[in-house]
């Protein structure tokens, strides 16, 4: 067949069909990789902006807390307080057998001078006593100071940003971690821990507290606003039946309007009164459970109570 | 590797040994029914022996062959990609591009993963140090290639290659004496 036939002119006819196809379909792709980049740009400013928004909704939290908190300080420190009062107390008289024990020291006290001033100050400072007290007095307060240190610790885990990188983590310690830094604010509720050890996930510890407090302070609001004489607050860890591990916070408060659960987790969505909410508890802590690839539902009924459930995913 | 590249060879077979001698070659070394389109991927080893099937074609040794496609390569690649050649002033600035410009380009047109890694230093105002360094060991190719643009430029070009991927180094070295 010669080259120069109609074969030749078909072939050549393709071969251009091939190019406009081809130069079409760059185009678009180019097209198309530059859109997939000023989405990729879009990402991550909404990364940063939902980082930025989740921290904001730490610090609000952290307001929350804070009454409770300062209620949780004052209970060590008015001990500490008052130990420490009694402990000024026994200056003197610790100071005056000092004071004696130096005139021995000195020769400057013998004999019967140095028995009387002895048993004045044995009776009338109440030496004995004081020894039977400063034992549980030092013990007391250094508990006290145990006590505040350990508040002051979970509130500065909670709110420092260094939290929030991904490492393996307990889920059990995170929640008992988070109950303590509550203890204040749940204290007269009836609270049902029940927590099982499960395997270490690779978690945000600072953003999975702040989720389980936005969870335990809203079981709180719904319990209070049902005025009912039993309150009610329940968190259960378990592992799940697939593949992953379980953990619920259930309350029996005033549950929640069918109308409203759809629109639960969205942004800035709040049933509190104006100034009592900002409306981003639950859109941060479905976020935040997203980030650890988890799953967050919520069963409610009004005037019985709610359940919100968070599934992770075991690794 | 990615289609164009066969189109780029097919375009030489055509031009160069005619039509026929393409049909052959598809017959002898391709799937029944194989099309080349450029965005679409096809075994290296299909490349491979359709040159070597034009190297047996023509009696010439394979490098040969793979240096003149790399050099015809270069002005079907230019043809169709106007606004890529278009933004070099110079053989010197496109060939100090290769690795950031014409590749992010072909990333962004074909997604190809197996792209060469090519660096290049301008040694003096005559000279270009190019390290080049592929799974593919397509270096005469790429020599073909510089050739092919030296000649868009309208340079004269000589290449040394004391560094080779065929004789065991973990990459070729080529030197590039411009006029």
């Amino acid at each position: 067949m010669s080259e120069d036939t109609d074969y030749k002119k078909a072939y050549l006819r393709e071969r251009r069909a091939r190019d406009e196809v081809e130069s079409l379909l760059e185009e678009k792709t180019r097209a198309l990789y530059l859109a997939n980049q000023t989405l990729e740009r879009q990402l991550e400013q909404l990364k940063n902006q939902q980082a930025v928004l989740i921290n904001n909704e730490r610090m609000a939290t952290l307001g929350t807390l804070s009454a409770g908190v300062a209620h949780e300080l004052n209970n060590p420190l008015a001990y500490v307080a008052g130990n420490l009062e009694s402990l000024n107390f026994y200056i003197s008289p610790i100071l005056q057998l000092l004071e004696t024990v130096k005139l021995l020291e000195q020769n400057d006290l013998r004999g019967s001078e140095l028995e009387t001033r002895l048993v004045n100050i044995y009776l009338k400072q109440r030496l004995d006593e004081i020894a039977d007290d400063l034992p549980e007095l030092i013990h007391d307060t250094l508990h006290g100071c145990e006590r505040i240190k350990a508040i002051v610790n979970d509130l500065m885990n909670f709110s420092r940003s260094n939290n929030d990188s991904f490492s393996s983590a307990s889920l059990k310690k995170i929640i008992e971690d988070t109950l303590r830094l509550l203890h204040g604010q749940l204290k007269g509720y009836e609270l049902t821990v029940a927590i099982e050890d499960v395997p270490n996930i690779s978690c945000k510890e600072g953003a999975l507290k702040q989720a389980i407090i936005n969870l335990l302070v809203n079981a709180k609001y719904a319990v209070d606003m049902s005025h009912k004489s039993h309150k009610s607050i329940e968190v259960l860890l378990a592992l799940g039946k697939d593949q992953d591990i379980i953990l619920s916070i259930s309350d029996n408060g005033v549950g929640i309007d069918a109308d409203v659960l759809p629109r639960l987790f969205d942004p800035f969505f709040t049933t509190k009164p104006v100034g009592e909410g900002t409306g981003m508890g639950l859109a941060v802590t479905q976020a935040i459970v997203k980030e650890h690839k988890g799953k967050i539902e919520v069963h409610s009924q009004e005037g019985v109570g709610s359940q919100f459930t968070i599934s992770f995913p075991l690794e | 590797m990615r289609g164009v590249i066969f189109r780029g060879l097919e375009e030489l077979v055509v031009e160069a040994i005619g039509m026929q001698a393409w049909d052959e070659l598809l017959e002898a070394h391709a799937p029944e029914g194989r099309v080349y389109v450029s965005p679409t991927s096809y075994p290296d080893e299909e490349l491979f022996a359709l040159a070597q099937g034009v190297a047996d074609k023509l009696e010439k040794p394979l490098t040969d062959v793979l240096a003149i496609f790399g050099q015809s390569l270069f002005g079907f690649l230019a043809e169709k990609h106007k606004g890529i050649s278009s933004k070099f002033a110079s053989f010197e600035e496109l060939v100090l591009s290769i690795d950031s410009v014409i590749h992010m380009e072909v990333k962004k047109l074909y997604n190809e993963p197996n792209l060469p890694s090519i660096s290049a230093i301008v040694k003096d105002d005559k000279t270009i140090v190019l390290e080049y360094c592929s799974s593919r060991k397509l270096c005469f190719c790429a020599e073909g290639l510089l050739h092919g643009a030296a000649q868009f430029y309208s340079r004269k070009l000589k290449i040394e290659h004391p560094q080779c991927m065929h004789k065991g180094s973990s990459h070729c070295i080529l030197i590039l004496h411009l006029d």
